[in-house]
């Protein structure tokens, strides 16, 4: 979450529910579940760790709308 | 040749046959001819929020299928003898008009109008996708919930694919002191999330339901009710004229108060 309660203070509403939209609309506009990309992200870390030694906490797998095209972005910061 | 242009939400019941009423009534008062088709068959409401529910003879599907011709179809508004009503069937199934018969009624009454507004059904069904076929241009409207948001992005899309580019957005029910406060979505929010034009701002006001008690559009009254107001700035915008949004926020409070006083 990039909202979160700041020195106590209750964050607007208005803001959950901004957050909320532009994170759902991503996905209907690209027509995918949001499930989906959880297990995409499973898949990678079985595949890439198999070769790469990595932090699988840092991994991250984002959906974004860009002009016309969703994509699909894809983290893997790898061990020194 | 006029212009037809759609009025569409995807969500129901947030306010599309009420912007139709008052802006074909606008559009009207500005001394243009204006028709309004109701496409919600089996939910017809325009011609109550018209006050014309006592005046119709002969319905959409009437003309579609031949029991009449489109002239006798027409219903003349009460006030204004150069608005129209073409009502919806209260009977018949969705189904009942096809998208290319909808084009050539859409086409005919260009002819003769200067703007044909179409009231779209709730949805994004075979009405939905019947209602804008013959339409050059589409409003969509949407409350500041997320819901309904939601669903206008839907139907933005839908509109997109089918070739439609001049698209306009209509923020309803807004409370402004909500929003001052951070617990509604601002109109600048839904611009950003939806990347789209703004056409209109709407207030929340409970003088709606008197005005549609009444069968009166409320901008009949746009010198009393802020929501009238509004509807007036939105008919402005449509014709390309110059409109402030601010002065609307200031009438909230301003004029609410004068009539609220005198209204005791
Ligand atoms: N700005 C507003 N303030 C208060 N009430 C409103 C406002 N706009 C609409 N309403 C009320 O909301 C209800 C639904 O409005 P309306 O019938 O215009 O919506 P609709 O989108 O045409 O619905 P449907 O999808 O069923 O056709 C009505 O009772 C109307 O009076
Ligand atoms: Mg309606």
């Amino acid at each position: 979450m990039i909202i979160n309660s700041l020195w106590g203070k209750k964050v607007p509403s208005k803001e959950v529910a901004k957050e909320r939209l532009q994170v759902v609309l991503v996905y209907d506009r690209a027509k995918i579940e949001p499930k989906l990309i959880e297990q995409i992200k499973e898949d990678l870390v079985n595949v890439v760790s198999k070769y790469l030694n990595f932090d699988h906490e840092n991994i991250k797998v984002e959906l974004s709308n860009e002009e016309i095209k969703s994509i699909l972005r894809i983290d893997i910061p790898l061990k020194d | 040749m006029g212009k037809a242009i759609v009025i569409t939400s995807g969500k129901g019941g947030v306010g599309k046959t009420t912007a139709v009423a008052n802006i074909g009534t606008g559009l009207a008062l500005r001394g243009l001819k204006i028709v309004l088709v109701d496409t919600d068959i089996g939910l017809r409401n325009l011609d109550l929020l018209l006050g014309l529910e006592n005046r119709i003879v002969y319905n959409l599907v009437d003309v579609i299928e031949g029991r009449c011709n489109l002239k006798q179809a027409l219903v003349k508004d009460k006030r204004l003898n150069n608005l129209f009503l073409l009502p919806a069937a209260q009977t018949k199934e969705k189904e009942a008009v096809s998208i290319e018969q909808m084009k050539f009624l859409v086409h005919e009454l260009k002819k003769d109008f200067d703007y044909v507004l179409i009231d779209s059904p709730a949805g994004i069904e075979h009405g939905f996708r019947t209602a804008i076929s013959g339409a050059d241009e589409a409003i969509v409207i949407t409350t500041p919930e997320v819901s309904s948001v939601r669903d206008a992005d839907r139907v933005i899309g839908l509109l997109e694919a089918n070739g439609f580019e001049n698209l306009s957005l209509i923020v309803n029910r807004v409370r402004f002191d909500m929003v001052r406060n951070g617990d509604m979505l601002g109109v600048e929010d839904l611009l950003e999330i939806l990347s789209i034009e703004l056409l209109g701002i709407i207030p929340e006001d409970e003088n709606l339901i008197i005005s549609v008690n009444k069968g009166e559009p409320i901008i009949l009254n746009a010198d009393k009710y802020r929501s009238g107001l509004a509807f007036s700035l939105v008919v402005k915008k449509l014709l390309g004229e110059e409109v402030s949004w601010e002065e609307l926020e200031k009438s909230e409070s301003f004029i609410e108060k004068i009539f609220k006083f005198f209204r005791g």
